[in-house]
């Protein structure tokens, strides 16, 4: 097993809110592509952190027999004012990566080459997103996380990218955890759907996926006729709830 | 566990490099500050002791007094005002799994104690000369007391942090402390000078025997009434334990 996680808790920012994951159970095999559906706000990212180990758990147990990755494509820890060759080494530094030609290659896994020595602040935004990619795959770990996308969806660097990410699944495991089904679809064998705090095995990508989308057409069921009977249908959290409901929609 | 120190090890190189080559590397917030804060600190204490001549140990060179003093002291303050700073600027990094608070501390304050002991060495070493005064007659004990300056520093910086997280004023109590303890530490005026009765309350302040004990393994001629470098080890020792438990207790049930 590669990572597992057993009755977890996480409780919500706020302290009236029922908490965001209430026996949580996950276990991902070593080499497994599993993909985890959830909601906008389910809880997503703070599970990819959780399962890395940078959020603590308010209860329950997360167990680690292997190197994981952070959330890919972060970017904070990135520093503006530095290089790009300063900031890899930076990480690969942290890492006890001390290989001189690891800048270079890290470089060529984003495509970048040509700002290795540029400033990050001067450079084009799009090296910032394919610097954060490169970085996160081009680490040596047994299991990698991905937050929403595993392709960046920079065009020019999609051909580039899927070669890298195709290259990383035969020998490595991934989780992607996403609200969009289609990303599970094309790369995931497994899936955990998220609701009401907890995870729902499924086997197989497609049935998650059935799953999921009934859960949000109910959801959305649910918040429109809330929004048409409801006498806080006008006030801001309905609203921002509809709203979320929406970017679903559009996401299925 | 030799695996897990190497990795914290590597973490807090890696974090050492990067605030030497991100915030030395600005000249009028690194280096340069610093000469700057111990030139003028130097010059106003140098005044002060020429004005004062009372203040002034016989038989022990002036200048090379305060440099012996001034600087171990300048690292302690900047390493005890240090932790809070150092997770406060690079929080962000902890979003790295690896790269723990502790971490931050330790290459935040890891910079400190090389930048002032690169300035301790150059500033001893030219004011010995001048001066033409003696070198250390036993310079592994200077060493080892300049890291214990470094040590007791980020140790009461880690108890401090804890403390100004549960009760914010704390730090503002600690500001006026901090002024009394310069004046009773020997970093200006060495304990002989203060009345024999005040010594044993003096004697509580690690800083008053790391000052003194520099001295004497400095200067041959000189000796302090009070200086014990078993205190001063109790002291690391319980400070380290205490900042440690603490900055644990903290992370756990106060997380960032």
């Amino acid at each position: 097993m590669s990572v597992e996680l057993r009755a977890v808790r996480k409780n919500s920012l706020g302290a009236l809110e029922d908490p965001l994951f209430d026996g949580l159970d996950i276990s991902v095999a070593s080499g497994a592509h599993v993909g985890i559906l959830g909601a906008q706000k389910s809880g997503k990212s703070t599970l990819l952190r959780m399962i890395c180990g940078t959020e603590p758990v308010d209860d329950g147990l997360v167990e680690r027999t292997s190197r994981v990755s952070w959330p890919i494509p972060l970017s904070t820890f990135l520093i503006q004012t530095s290089s790009v060759a300063i900031n890899i080494r930076f990480v690969g530094r942290i890492y006890g990566i001390t290989d001189n030609e690891f800048p270079r290659r890290i470089a060529e896994l984003g495509a970048i080459a040509d700002f290795l020595n540029v400033r990050l602040q001067k450079c084009p935004r799009f090296v910032t997103a394919r610097l954060a990619f490169a970085l996160g795959v081009g680490i040596d770990c047994d299991l990698y996380l991905f937050d929403e996308r595993i392709i960046p969806p920079d065009k020019d660097f999609r051909e580039h990218a899927v070669k890298v990410v195709e290259r990383l699944k035969e020998q490595r495991g991934f989780i992607v955890a996403t609200k969009i089904p289609a990303e599970v679809e094309a790369h995931c064998d497994s899936v955990y759907v998220l609701e009401n705090g907890r995870a729902s095995y499924f086997p197989n990508a497609a049935e998650a996926v059935v799953h999921f989308k009934e859960l949000m057409k109910a959801a959305q069921k649910r918040s429109s006729s809330e929004a048409a009977g409801g006498p806080e249908s006008d006030d801001e959290g309905g609203v921002a709830e509809t709203g979320d409901i929406d970017m679903i929609g559009a996401a299925l | 566990m030799l695996k897990l120190l190497k990795t914290q090890f590597d973490v807090v190189k890696a974090l050492a490099l990067r605030e030497i080559q991100s915030q030395q590397a600005n000249l009028a917030y690194g280096y340069g500050w610093v000469l700057f804060d111990i030139t003028l600190s130097f010059i106003g204490l140098l005044i002060l002791k020429i004005a004062i001549r009372a203040f002034n140990v016989p038989g022990l060179p002036v200048i090379t007094y305060l440099v012996t003093g001034l600087i171990p002291w300048f690292l302690f303050n900047s390493a005890y005002t240090a932790p809070a700073a150092a997770i406060k600027r690079n929080q962000r990094l902890l979003s790295l799994p690896g790269v723990t608070p502790l971490d931050l501390v330790l290459g935040s304050t890891l910079q400190l104690l090389c930048t002032y002991g690169l300035f301790f060495l150059v500033a001893a070493t030219v004011s010995s000369f001048y001066e033409k005064s003696s070198f250390p007659h036993f310079p592994l004990g200077v060493i080892l007391l300049f890291l214990s300056c470094w040590l007791i520093g980020v140790s009461f910086g880690l108890v401090l942090m804890v403390l100004t997280r549960l009760y914010e004023p704390a730090g503002k109590f600690v500001g006026f402390f901090m002024r009394f303890a310069l004046i009773t530490s020997g970093v200006v005026i060495s304990i002989k000078l203060f009345p024999e009765s005040m010594w044993p309350y003096l004697a509580w302040n690690p800083m008053l025997h790391v000052e003194e004990l520099i001295r004497v393994y400095w200067f041959p001629g000189y000796a302090s009434p009070i200086a014990n470098p078993a205190y001063i080890l109790e002291c690391v020792v319980v400070l380290m334990c205490a900042g440690l438990l603490l900055e644990r207790y903290v992370r756990r049930r106060l997380p960032i």
